[in-house]
């Protein structure tokens, strides 16, 4: 059933309310639904993309170069999910284990709690399929994504069983706006609509799904207003907050790209522990520019003439290509990486904007300059091509100010610790200090590997699914 | 970029059989040292 804040059913105590649709909160409905539970899922925009609503996403920017926040997010039954590109991997073993030359960069869980949710939330994705990665060296692996072809979106995927289903309520255009605890359980949420008109809702269990920035705005601001009855301890709240850097790092020429359009490695564990980094995706795209590929036959004539002279011997034949490698990498968490409130800019409901304070390490451009080096020497040790790094990773920055800087996934502020000291949930996505209030979604992440993270997001709702039953 | 680096790489790199197969970072570009002597 799908109502708004006029229709909210009156005096109903639902065994679970979500705040947030995209996928971490309707994976999260629809399996509590599945196991018969009640569960009322608020939607803090409309059933398409609104103007209106989306403006509640305006914030700020004040570290790093980013997008704009109401662009890398999307306030609609779905959320941000609906732009999504459809990647999916799982994150490795060692994004889970402890690293001591990256002390913040493991769970308090590992990928052994999260497998068994692997292929159900491939399939709800819509990306079934085998993901076997292939060792090249003791250092490089090429690795798989698996697509989700056509893209899968929740909003569309699940309209049917939203509008039909008898124990899942969806209520849209209902935006959080409070919290009422009595400091050990949350009591009610408070919506409200853009025309004012407010609704408590009453539950026994609530979730946070709003998404990477929004949770940890949504959680600073009534931790503000009810006086740390939600973290007592809040330094890390807001925190270690990371994207995966997303940015184009050289190019490549080889003799051949074979049959694929895109090729997809990144360094073994051993690696990553020996040369103390972080995980790193590199990509391989292939292009059919011949002005580019003169030009880099060009710079590599002046370097290696042997080579240069190889190469413009093929020119005019079909042998050779060029292509441009990308990376999309593992943030180092970092404390003063970091959402939080602004001072004096509020939104439609009175809340304070969020400030988001993205900040790298040199660690990130180390990690990414041992990944492409690693793997540029993989392609000419085994004479399949050359490649050439840009001159800010070999030189440490500075960072390029034209690229894609990110992915558009939001991690972290809200992570996933081996106690209150460390972070603000536990390894089940309960805050610390609140008996009945959990939070869902990459906000929880403590690192981020360098998949993709929806995937991830989708298995964690379903683990919390199963914890909440 | 127009130093020339020798970089700690993978196990193929760091125990190379053939010193002409030593990887080097030169101008930018990952080469093998017989790339360029």
């Amino acid at each position: 059933m799908i109502v708004s804040i006029h229709t909210l059913p009156a005096d109903q105590v639902f065994d679970v309310c979500i705040a947030g649709s995209g996928p971490a909160g309707m994976t999260l409905a629809l399996a509590l639904a599945e196991k018969g539970k009640t569960v009322l899922l608020l939607e803090g925009g409309d059933m398409e993309f609104s103007e209106d609503w989306q403006r509640l996403y305006v914030g700020q920017n004040v570290g790093d170069r980013y997008h704009d926040l109401d662009v890398v997010r999307l306030r609609q039954l779905g959320g941000t999910s609906n732009h999504w590109g459809g990647w999916c991997r799982p994150l490795d073993a060692i994004d889970f284990e402890y690293k001591d030359h990256c002390p913040n960069a493991h769970w308090p869980i590992q990928k052994s709690d999260l497998d068994p949710y692997l292929d159900r939330s491939l399939d709800i994705l819509g990306a079934s399929g085998p993901i076997e990665d292939q060792r090249l060296n003791d250092a490089l692996q090429r690795i798989i994504f698996r697509i989700s072809d056509p893209t899968m979106y929740f909003s569309s995927k699940y309209a049917d069983v939203l509008a039909t289903s008898q124990n899942l309520i969806l209520a849209i255009q209902c935006s959080l706006i409070g919290i009422d605890t009595d400091r050990a359980r949350i009591r009610s949420f408070r919506v409200r609509d853009l025309a004012g008109v407010s609704r408590d809702v009453r539950a026994d269990v609530f979730v946070l799904a709003c998404g990477g920035i929004e949770n940890n705005r949504l959680l600073l601001h009534f931790n503000s207003i009810c006086d740390r009855a939600l973290v007592p301890d809040e330094r890390h709240l807001g925190r270690y907050w990371m994207e995966h850097p997303t940015f184009t790092v050289g190019e490549v020429f080889s003799e051949n790209e074979g049959d694929e359009q895109t090729a997809y490695f990144a360094l073994t564990p051993e690696r990553m522990r020996e040369a103390r980094t972080l995980n790193c995706g590199l990509r391989l795209e292939w292009t059919r520019d011949r002005g580019g590929l003169r030009k880099l036959a060009h710079d590599l004539g002046c370097v290696a003439p042997k080579l240069g002279e190889w190469i413009y011997r093929r020119m005019n034949k079909p042998l050779i290509c060029a292509g441009a490698l990308r990376a999309a990498w593992e943030q180092e968490p970092n404390p003063d990486s970091r959402v939080r409130l602004s001072a004096d800019r509020r939104d439609a409901f009175g809340m304070p904007m969020a400030v988001l304070d993205w900040r790298k390490t040199p660690r990130d451009i180390s990690t990414v300059r041992t990944a492409a080096i690693e793997l540029g020497a993989y392609l000419a040790r085994a004479d399949l091509g050359r490649m050439m790094l840009h001159d800010w990773v070999l030189n440490g920055g500075p960072w390029p100010e034209n690229d894609e800087f990110g992915g558009y996934h939001h991690l972290g502020g809200t992570r996933m610790s081996d106690g209150p000291e460390t972070g603000i949930v536990d390894h089940d996505l309960r805050l610390w200090s609140q008996d009945n209030l959990y939070i869902a979604g990459s906000s929880v992440f403590p690192s981020g590997g360098h998949a993709n993270p929806t995937l991830t997001i989708v298995q964690m709702s379903l683990r919390l699914a199963d914890h909440l039953s | 970029m127009s130093t020339l680096l020798v970089m700690p790489l993978g196990q193929a790199v760091r125990a190379p059989s053939d010193h002409q197969m030593t990887v080097v970072v030169k101008d930018g570009w990952v080469l093998l040292r017989d790339d360029i002597e």
